[in-house]
């Protein structure tokens, strides 16, 4: 019983992302991917949640739910006024199931005999917030990551800006021969 | 609670952080200056290129990781970040020129040349799994917008759109090859890896795995086929000088982080190379067939030059495959060579258009050699040295990685090679034929080209025909990085 | 002297690089430029070779490294020369007929819009030359044998507005590059078996590393020959000769007579110390030399157009250095390149000023020639000069050297091949003068217009032809066995020694040889005298069927009004040279061009249209839809995971 619960717990949530997510894929209506899509970022918070990833599971709630979803849903409303259905299944989608087949059939026997390098439960470390050690971990030995992390989001800034901006700006009046 | 913060050493990383304060400069002048002149933009970028330059000239190189083991900065590094450096430069240069007829944010085209450089230089200096990735994205992300900034063409827009949705595509792989490699090593730092894997060289399935997800997502940056086929689209639709940037800084950033994740001994995952090596072996072999032969009829200049910078990445990777010495010195050696003649050529492209009309196609040439003696000259180089001309840095770099493939026993791939290599000069010369031979399909002139411009295609020029005939310039520098004495 | 060696094939260069940089600047004054540059070069390779003479045995080949090229571990590549006797005899080839070429061109170009253009390329092609035929070591040679390769490119398709130039130099450019990827292949397994391209570097590591008569150094040798038979126009690679002679004549008599098509030659004599080592090779060099001079000699019989009748003449006449060669008469072979070079360089600079006083760039139908004697002295008799020369009759160049080469071949044991080159022989001298006759002798054939506008070449080209018809008379002079004076030959003795002495017993004695009762040397005299009629026969021939024939009948009617039979025997005569000798040779000929267009044609287009297809079916691959290209990478990445784990 002590095992069987958060095995029955693991294997909802799996569904749930899997379900969800074949759906997002296979949906002919984009406002019912995008919802559907939801689900699965739930279920894989639940999913940090349950490996007591604390942090990344509501991150995930945090950015990918409430930020990025969001968004999602807001371009296709401003965009698409009628829901409009996609077009028809092209021959890439059957192509596309015989490879995930061919995929499938080569990765799941080697994951599954993949000599993981899972720790024991005693070499666990008790549970509890692991917070103050990915923000220590940020801060010490992740820190030039972390560094250009920030800086990569501040280029994502500035290209968002500049194909965004729809103005033109006209030439500075230099003339051609001007020249570095 | 105690922390312990490793030690920072900004000094070692000075080069990333003057092109970074370059890039911020260039893009901050926009505000606080009111009317921006293009040169001084560019001179701008220049002198911090140059100051950055030389400051990692002047690095001393180490081979003890720093910053907790996250980057390095070995002589390796310190090598490839001048390369990188002295290619943003000559993007910047042409660029510059492409600015005159395209004014629009124009700081901005500099300052993502800039970013994307920043991300290379952390590519090459990576000893982690982790920079790398970081660095790979930042690479990406300003490349995807320089790919869309010419917004009066649609096609641009589009080049922009698919190289986003593919890059995002492949980095997925990328990550997930991340994971399982993390899942079955338990650390994402490839100096951990390997040492263990001095002590005891042994692959699973999962990890090997692992290294195809890996393959995929670094294939996809170097335009392996069968993950080249977004290059044709957006080296065509993206405006010329982004499409130079993203087809040799890219692509050397890719390859350098293949050497990182692959061949450095002691470092890597060289000691696993019976593993890896099929993988690229074939992926090298489609790479050259299908790069040539794409290449071989096309009437478009840059989609000729993409197929063509497919098939050097095939044979990159052929030398690459090898695993030795040999073949990581051929393989730097040829990224040299490979970052002027390309960016050499797509310079001529910007250089060699006429009133209102951009070189398209590559009749558009035709005549060149009468009205810019000059511009036709620097082009017949480029595209000689491209097909492997002997007197040319491409025919130097050929013959190493032909040379490279022969000492590691792949007959097959080297022959293939040298046929291929036989089949470019067909569309190469197409190019020089047009130039010379034909005459201007109508009366219009070609424009004058900047100083910028021509200073690039100079450099460009007489550093291939340099390296051509003296490569042991470079040549000793590159033994120096693979540890040859 | 030594240390001005680089300036010769520089001084072109730089020629070249004036002219194509800053046409503007040199404009009218390109050809001068190119000529001065050239006589530069001439001048210091007649000091190099007059230092080399007076030094006479105690001359020591000079292998000068300027720098090193390529560096890497092993390979240790400089940029030097290496110039012994052979190169020196190549270096005054090249130098002393280019001058004369040179020259010529400044008068026939005269006015060409492409004046400045030709003089640049030009030019380099003698920097590319001089480069191929000075270097010390075999990458260096790739390098001339592929910059001469361009710019023969370039000359042929000099005419570019014209559709069947730019189709022969992409013909010239694809049959080469088959040639060239046999030299690279042969280049490649050099190095991998002896470590060294340099040649001195070759030649004393190659006794050591290969077995003589062994399987490797046979399969080396072959596929040098094979890049041989690419740039020197043998069989099955000739096909591009003769269509190359789209470009300007005096491209065609500096390069595709004098001197690039014989970079072949060069190249093995150069190599001489690993051809001598494979016998099978040299056999294969041999039949394929003997088989080509007659093949393309019995072509030239029919054609009527007067350069494309000296094109297959000069594959025939490379043809006869092969066969040298394969006999193992290295020097032989270079003596008839250099006496080839001469006469062959006068007849078609000679051809070229027949075009130029019928004001075209190329092909002339001989037909519509003739009488030309009165109109053009000079051009006559420098052409009639050539024409003796090649044909072969004592005492001009062309008989010393074509009855060396004959004499070597049968005393090396190689009858057959005698046997092909004396056939050839009879051929060219009939080819030769049915076309002197043609061109020069009978009443003029053309228009009335045309006649009004025949006139003689100005000076400064009929010059050039004098000072190649005298060398065509007197240059056989360095080299007369049978009087007993062999001075080229020790020349260039020491050169072919050093091969000779490591060589397997490639050429076995000739029984007959052995056994006779004469004299060696009494068999030269009576061999040189078959030769000899053998010509002279032919020359008969070709004077009755072109010159006296065609009046006979009209003054036997005359004469004779009554005798039909007689009339009846001359159609005969006349029926059966059409029917049997011509048809039979239509018919052979036509074989040859069928095989020429079914096979070697079709074989080149079925390649072209694979490579086509294939490169058609990957565009429509490439849809222009990114989900297209997205399962192209996961079609990648199920590739690359079954390989991983199949390897695995």
């Amino acid at each position: 019983m002590d095992a069987l619960l958060p095995s029955l717990l693991f294997y909802a949530f799996a569904g749930v992302i899997l379900g969800s997510a074949a759906f997002t894929a296979f949906a002919r209506d984009i406002v019912h991917a995008a919802f559907s899509l939801l689900f699965t970022f739930f279920g894989l918070a639940c999913l940090y949640l349950y490996l007591g990833a604390d942090f990344v599971g509501l991150s995930q709630v945090v950015i990918y739910v409430g930020g990025i979803l969001v968004l999602l849903l807001f371009g296709v409303m401003f965009t698409g006024h009628q829901t409009q259905e996609t077009e028809k299944r092209t021959v890439n989608f059957y192509w596309g199931l015989a490879l995930i087949a061919l995929l499938g059939a080569g990765m799941v026997p080697a994951l599954l005999k993949a000599p993981w390098a899972v720790k024991s439960a005693a070499e666990l470390p008790e549970a509890k917030s692991t917070i103050s050690s990915i923000a220590t971990l940020l801060m010490t030995d992740y820190l030039l990551p972390f560094e250009i992390a920030s800086l990569l989001l501040l280029m994502a800034l500035i290209g968002a800006v500049v194909i965004a901006r729809g103005e033109t700006k006209t030439d500075e009046g230099e003339s051609p021969e001007t020249s570095a | 609670m105690q922390i312990q913060v490793p030690e920072i050493s900004l000094w070692q990383v000075l080069p990333e952080l003057i092109v970074l304060a370059t890039a911020v400069g260039v893009l901050a002048s926009d505000l606080f200056v009111k009317s921006v002149q293009r040169v001084n933009v560019t001179l701008t970028a220049t002198l911090g290129l140059l100051i950055a330059f030389f400051t990692a000239r002047s690095l001393e190189a180490s081979a003890t990781p720093i910053f907790a083991g996250m980057v390095v900065r070995d002589s390796l590094s310190i090598l490839l970040d001048q390369i990188f450096l002295a290619g943003a430069m000559l993007v910047t240069w042409i660029g510059h020129e492409y600015a005159r007829r395209n004014p629009r944010q124009f700081p901005e085209f500099t300052a993502l040349v800039l970013f994307a450089t920043i991300g290379m230089m952390v590519i090459a200096m990576s000893a982690d799994l982790i920079p790398l990735f970081v660095g790979i994205e930042l690479l990406s992300l300003p490349l995807f917008v320089l790919a869309g900034s010419d917004k009066d063409r649609l096609a641009s827009g589009e080049a922009s759109l698919k190289y986003f949705l593919l890059g995002a595509f492949s980095t997925g792989f990328l990550v997930y090859g991340i994971a399982f490699i993390f899942g079955v090593t338990r650390t994402t730092n490839l100096t951990v890896i390997g040492q263990s894997l001095a002590a005891h060289a042994e692959a699973t399935p999962l990890l090997v795995l692992g290294f195809a997800l890996l393959l995929v997502g670094l294939g996809f940056k170097i335009s392996l086929a069968p993950f080249h086929m977004w290059a044709p689209d957006v080296y065509q639709g993206a405006p010329t000088p982004a499409t130079a940037w993203i087809a040799t800084g890219s692509k050397i950033a890719g390859f350098v982080a293949l050497m990182r994740v692959f061949t450095l001994p002691d470092v890597s995952f060289a000691a696993l190379s019976d593993y890896w090596t099929p993988g690229i072996w074939w992926l090298a072999l489609i790479t050259m067939i299908i790069g040539n032969a794409g290449a071989l009829m096309q009437s478009d200049l840059k989609r000729m030059l993409a197929y063509s910078s497919i098939a050097h990445g095939g044979y990159l990777a052929m030398a690459f495959t090898s695993g030795t010495r040999i073949g990581a010195e051929a393989t730097l050696f040829y990224m040299a060579a490979y970052l002027l003649m390309t960016v050499g050529a797509f310079g001529v492209a910007i250089a060699a258009s006429r009133s209102g009309q951009e070189c398209e196609k590559i009749a558009d040439l035709s005549g060149l050699a009468r009205q810019r003696p000059w511009l036709a000259f620097a082009m017949s180089i480029f595209m000689l040295s491209l097909a492997g001309m002997p007197g040319t840095a491409g025919f130097v770099g050929k013959l190493w990685l032909f040379g490279a493939a022969v000492q590691a026993q792949y007959y097959s791939l080297a022959l293939i090679g040298v046929l291929t290599t036989l089949l470019s000069f067909y569309y190469y010369l197409r190019v020089i034929v047009y130039m010379y031979v034909h005459e201007p399909d109508d009366r219009l002139l070609f424009n004058r080209y900047s100083f910028s411009n021509g200073l690039a295609l100079t450099v460009c020029a007489v550093g291939l025909v340099g390296l051509g005939v003296f490569p042991n310039l470079l040549w000793s520098t590159i033994r120096l990085c693979t540890g040859a004495v | 002297m030594n240390a001005y060696f680089w300036l010769i094939p520089i001084l072109p260069g730089l020629a070249a690089a004036l002219n194509g940089l800053a046409p503007k600047a040199t404009g009218r004054m390109a050809g001068h430029l190119a000529v001065l540059a050239m006589l530069g070069s001439l001048a210091i390779s007649s000091m190099a070779l007059f230092a080399a003479l007076t030094a006479g045995h105690a001359f020591q080949p000079i292998d000068i490294d300027y720098f090193t090229w390529i560096g890497v571990g092993g390979l240790n590549i400089p940029f030097g020369v290496y110039v012994d006797q052979l190169s020196l005899v190549m270096m005054m080839v090249v130098s002393f007929v280019g001058s004369v070429i040179f020259i010529y061109a400044t008068g026939y170009m005269h006015g060409d819009p492409g004046y400045v253009r030709f003089f640049t390329y030009l030019p380099l092609f003698t920097f590319f030359m001089f480069l191929l035929v000075m270097g010390n070591s075999l990458p260096l040679l790739f390098v001339g044998w592929e910059g001469v390769g361009l710019c023969s490119y370039l000359l042929i398709g000099y005419f570019y507005d014209r559709d069947y130039a730019a189709a022969a130099g992409m013909k010239a450019f694809i049959v080469n590059r088959i040639g060239d990827f046999g030299f690279l292949l042969g280049m490649l397994l050099l190095f991998w078996y002896t470590g060294s391209l340099k040649f001195t570097g070759l030649f004393e590591a190659a006794p050591g590393v290969f077995t003589a008569g062994g399987a490797v150094i046979t399969v080396i040798t072959l596929l040098l020959f094979v890049g041989a038979t690419g740039k020197s126009a043998q069989l099955p690679l000739y096909v591009w000769l003769p269509d190359a002679m789209a470009g300007p004549t005096p491209v065609s008599a500096l390069i595709h007579a004098a001197t690039m098509v014989t970079a072949g030659i060069y190249m093995i004599a150069r190599l001489n110390p690993l051809f001598s080592m494979a016998p099978v090779t040299l056999l294969v060099v041999g039949t394929i030399g003997g088989l080509t001079a007659l093949f393309a000699a019995s072509i030239a019989l029919v054609q009527r157009d007067s350069k494309k009748i000296l094109a297959y003449s000069t594959v025939s006449q490379l043809g006869y250095m092969f066969l040298a060669l394969g006999s193992g008469a290295y020097i032989a072979a270079i003596f008839h390149l250099m006496t080839h070079a001469f006469f062959k360089a006068c007849l078609f600079l000679g051809a070229g000023s027949v075009l130029h006083a019928f004001h075209r760039d190329t092909d002339v139908d001989v037909f519509e020639a003739g009488g030309l004697r009165k109109y053009m002295p000079y051009t006559r008799a420098t052409f009639l000069i050539a024409t003796i020369a090649i044909s072969g009759i004592p005492p001009l160049a062309g008989f010393w050297s074509k009855d060396e080469i004959l004499w070597e071949a049968f005393a090396a044991g190689r009858v057959f091949l005698w046997f092909l080159g004396i056939l050839a022989a009879f051929c060219t001298a009939f080819y030769m003068f049915r076309l002197y006759n043609l061109l020069f002798s009978g009443e003029f054939r053309g228009t009335e217009d045309q006649r009004h506008h025949l006139h003689e070449s100005p000076a400064v080209m009929w010059l050039p032809l004098a000072v190649l018809a005298a060398f065509s008379i007197c240059i056989g002079c360095v080299n007369m066995p049978l009087l007993g004076y062999t001075g080229f030959h020790d020349f260039l003795h020491p050169v072919f020694a050093h091969g000779a002495a490591h060589g397997a017993e490639a050429v076995e004695e000739n029984a007959f040889l052995a056994s006779s009762f004469l004299s060696e040397h009494m068999l030269e005299w009576i061999f040189a005298g078959i030769s000899v009629v053998v010509a002279v026969v032919a020359i008969l021939f070709a004077r009755v069927f072109y010159v006296w024939f065609p009046n006979m009948p009209e003054r036997m009617r005359e004469a004779f009004s009554s005798i039909h039979t007689i009339l009846f025997n001359k159609y005969y005569v006349d029926e059966m040279y059409h029917a049997g000798f011509i048809q039979t040779y239509f018919n052979g000929c036509g074989a040859a061009n069928w095989f020429d267009n079914r096979v070697i044609i079709a074989g080149l287009n079925g390649l072209a249209n694979t490579v086509r297809g294939l490169a058609d079916r990957l565009r429509r691959i490439q849809t222009g839809l990114a989900p297209h290209y997205a399962l192209g990478t996961l079609a990648g990445m199920v590739f690359l995971v079954v390989v991983f784990l199949l390897c695995y």
